[in-house]
């Protein structure tokens, strides 16, 4: 008998996951590439995810800058560009690293855990290797003891935030949780803290997240004019680019909205259903439940998830024009205004859902749940709750890292647009959108 | 539990060694000047007379700058070593790059700060004491005879002259104060009183220089308040038991200096050098101490100006609590009430500056309304301007792998 088979057998089995994990990639980028009405100027965001999942590339970035590798929206991205590295968010969605991860990561763990551990167990994707350091904030317990395995293999730090945002202690402890971490970060750049650097990365962030507030507006005058679907890849992209390049795509797209927005194009018809996506982050390439809904003929015009729109959308508010200012500034806009369910106190994620609600005149929501990821199941009731007074429709919907459940997601999915459509929440989301109560 | 009796003990010693500061004030006199008759009409500006009345404000300045300068300094040979430097990293810099210029409220605030400090000093001058029955309740020093209406601050602080005048003195003095209050309340201190803008020129200083001041928290802010109600005991108290609040008030070494009197340098100096450096290293610092404004603000229910929030539209970033500068919590952690889109969080302690509104980053979350008209409100687009640069100058992109 003889063994045709090229390399060995660790070899093999990374050439497989580069050939699994790249068909599903090319699979939905086709699907959001084929959905229609794309933007023209959407292309180099797709490209950018094509880059990474595809051509199984590093970051996005100018050549020479280092990775840093950042696991949740409490990682102020400013710190990274002031030490000269550029931040790429590593929660996982593909389907490949999470059968790997299945292995290594109890049961009931998160899927996107496991993806990420699937990642660094197999150890081939370039955006995760060339990561000099891992900053894990610890926030639920899947993310705790991933910080731990990570720590195993990996330079890694933890940050360390607070549960509760009312006390100022809280706060100031996030600040000294900065400080260690910017400290870090000069130990692998060798670029230490100061004024002018942090200065500068927050202007860089700050015209990025000035496009991304023009483009808020613009979709808040005209909700229908993107697909989510789209709005979500371009997001999802900035996670692996550096953000002065995703600044000048976004400035491209918001320049082609406004002129769609002039001439009256728009990406869904009027009388679709407005639907809202809350919950558990959408990574690419788990983008089955806002293709689903796109399919099944409803218009996604809002989300709620970190790796979306609110994964850069608090600017910090710096009072101060400090170092100190900066930095408390951004231990602020890391804790206080983000609506994670690991705090403890959460009233304002049902605020912002509300405020959401009544500037894109949504007609229903969604709430996607990762199967595991208790903490966003725990907060579905409070919404629900709120939702019910409101009288806007909700439905939970969970799922997994596979495409197994993709059937049963698109019969519930299309049930509650039917629902919305011939029944209740068309209404109430007209007069939340008249601003009566 | 031993810390807190210490910190109880420390605190009435210091608060007894304040009341018997003022009220030895007149004895305790850092600068003596010759001649101290009191003089109808101010030196002509820049004149050589002008100048040395300038003499004591002068010294002032310049010990303010040699104690600011000193912080500066040990902090940074303290904290050198200091393994995690927060909030000490001693960092100054000079910054090149020049931030957009956005019109706002901001601008509107420092426009009037300006023209009330002016007209307030050298207003008399150039009118003439328009309103001689009007008692603005402002630190401005009635030493300086040639502002444009009398200040409160005396009547205040000298309730027993109050109460040996007319009755119809006694009512045009609280009738001014009512309509001041109702119709202006602590806008007066922020926008109108010359102490205040000395601070907000010493704070602007420090944010061009970039050094690090002091971050309070609700603990020091407790402290301050404490401070506060010594402060407003003796300014209305101290009359009565034969004191005069004048000889240790600092605004009476600014506003006579500036107009040409001479005045000598009392307590009130020594205080004016606190005042300026702790305004320095946290804004408005006195503003938090103050009695006359704390007298003001006590009828913020009725005032015509509102700061107002809209709870759904907060994201609770706590960005305006970062940027009051009274320290005022409850804009932040307020949510509850009757109709939670338009919650009054007007507190006693708001002056009013807008910086709350200035830093909010959500369309319609604070606003501040006159006669229930909104006058300033919170504009995402506005507060992103502050800060991102022109979209010609954002920072190119230079590599090969582009996609």
């Amino acid at each position: 008998m003889t063994d045709n088979r090229q390399g060995t057998p660790e070899e093999r089995r990374k050439q497989r996951f580069f050939n699994k994990s790249a068909a599903t990639s090319v699979k939905y980028l086709r699907k959001i590439d084929e959905l229609p009405h794309k933007p023209a100027s959407l292309d180099p965001f797709l490209n950018i995810l094509k880059h990474v999942f595809v051509d199984m590339q590093g970051a996005v970035k100018p050549a020479g800058t280092l990775s840093v590798g950042t696991y949740c929206v409490m990682v102020p991205p400013e710190l990274i560009y002031a030490a000269g590295a550029m931040p790429v968010k590593l929660c996982g969605g593909s389907y490949t690293a999470f059968n790997i991860g299945d292995d290594i990561a109890p049961r009931d763990a998160c899927p996107l855990v496991k993806a990420v551990m699937g990642f660094e167990s197999i150890g081939v994707m370039p955006v995760y290797r060339e990561c000099e350091l891992m900053a894990v904030p610890i926030t639920c317990d899947c993310k705790k003891k991933l910080a731990g395995y990570l720590s195993e293999r990996r330079k890694t730090v933890t940050l360390h935030v607070p549960t509760g945002r009312s006390r100022d202690g809280d706060m100031e402890h996030y600040v000294k949780e900065l400080y260690q971490f910017s400290e870090e970060l000069t130990k692998i750049t060798g670029k230490p803290l100061s004024y002018e650097r942090l200065s500068w990365a927050c202007g860089l962030t700050a015209a990025a997240q000035y496009e991304l507030s023009r483009f808020i507006e613009l979709r808040r005058r005209a909700p229908l004019v993107i697909k989510g679907t789209h709005y979500l890849a371009a997001l999802n992209a900035l996670s692996y680019t550096h953000v002065s390049i995703w600044t000048q795509y976004m400035r491209a797209l918001c320049d082609e909205t406004e002129r769609r927005i002039q001439n009256g194009e728009m990406a869904s018809k009027e009388n679709r259903p407005r639907i809202l996506v809350t919950g558990s982050p959408i990574v690419f390439p788990n983008f089955k439940l806002p293709l689903l809904i796109e399919e099944m003929g409803g218009a996604l015009v809002a989300d709620e998830t970190c790796m979306g729109e609110r994964g850069a959308y608090d600017p910090p508010a710096i009072a101060d024009q400090t170092t100190d200012g900066i930095m408390r500034a951004l231990a602020n806009k890391s804790t206080r205004p983000c609506t994670c369910p690991t705090f403890t106190d959460n009233k304002r994620r049902v605020y912002r859902i509300m405020q959401m609600l009544e500037d894109y005149g949504v007609q229903g929501v969604i709430y996607h749940v990762l199967r595991g990821c208790l903490v966003y199941d725990y907060e579905y009731r409070v919404l629900e709750e709120e939702m019910g007074k409101l009288g806007i429709p909700i439905i939970r919907v969970e799922s997994d890292y596979n495409e197994e459940d993709v059937e049963q997601l698109r019969i519930r999915v299309e049930a509650f647009i039917e629902l919305i459509k011939y029944g209740r929440g068309g209404d109430t989301a007209v007069r939340l959108r008249k601003g009566q109560r | 539990m031993k810390k807190k009796v210490i910190g109880k003990i420390l605190f009435a010693a210091f608060a007894a060694a304040l009341c018997a500061g003022a009220y030895f004030a007149a004895d305790i006199t850092f600068f003596q000047f010759g001649g101290e008759e009191y003089q109808e009409t101010g030196a002509a500006l820049f004149t050589s007379e002008w100048f040395s009345a300038m003499l004591p404000f002068g010294l002032i300045l310049l010990v303010s700058a040699v104690c600011i300068a000193l912080d500066v300094l040990l902090r940074k040979l303290l904290y050198k070593k200091k393994k995690l430097p927060v909030g000490k990293t001693g960092i100054t810099a000079r910054d090149k790059r020049k931030k957009r210029f956005v019109f706002g409220f901001e601008t509107v605030r420092w426009g009037v700060m300006i023209l009330s400090f002016a007209l307030l000093i050298y207003g008399g001058r150039l009118f003439g004491t328009v309103f001689t029955n009007v008692q603005l309740p402002v630190f401005a020093c009635p030493y300086n005879l040639e502002q444009l209406t009398n200040a409160g601050c005396y009547y205040f602080s000298h309730l027993d002259v109050l109460f040996s005048e007319s009755w119809q003195a006694i009512l045009a003095f609280f009738g001014t104060f009512l309509v001041c209050a109702v119709l202006l309340g602590r806008v007066l201190c922020g926008f109108v009183c010359p102490m205040g803008f000395l601070q907000d020129v010493a704070h602007e200083a420090r944010q061009a220089l970039h050094i690090e001041g002091i971050s309070l928290n609700e603990k020091m802010y407790a402290v301050l308040r404490l401070v506060k109600w010594v402060m407003l005991i003796i300014f209305l108290g101290v009359g009565f038991i034969g004191g005069n609040f004048c000889d240790f008030c600092p605004a009476a070494a600014v506003s006579p200096a500036l107009a040409g009197f001479k005045l000598s340098l009392g307590l009130g100096g020594f205080i004016m050098v606190i005042v300026l450096v702790s305004g320095f290293f946290k804004r408005r610092c006195f503003c938090n101490v103050c009695p006359l404004g704390f007298i003001l603000g006590l009828t913020h229910k009725l005032s015509l100006f509102k700061l107002k929030k809209n709870a759904v539209a907060c994201t609770e970033c706590g960005a305006c609590y970062e940027a009051c500068p009274m320290g005022i919590k409850s804009i932040f952690t307020e949510r509850e009430g009757k109709d939670i889109k338009k919650l009054d969080v007007t507190t006693s302690d708001c002056i009013m500056c807008g910086e709350c509104v200035r830093r909010c980053p959500e369309n319609n979350a604070l606003a501040i309304t006159f006669c229930g008209k909104k006058i300033y409100n919170a504009d995402r687009m506005k507060f992103m301007k502050q800060y991102a640069p022109k979209p010609d100058k954002y920072a190119p992109f230079r590599g090969k792998d582009k996609p």
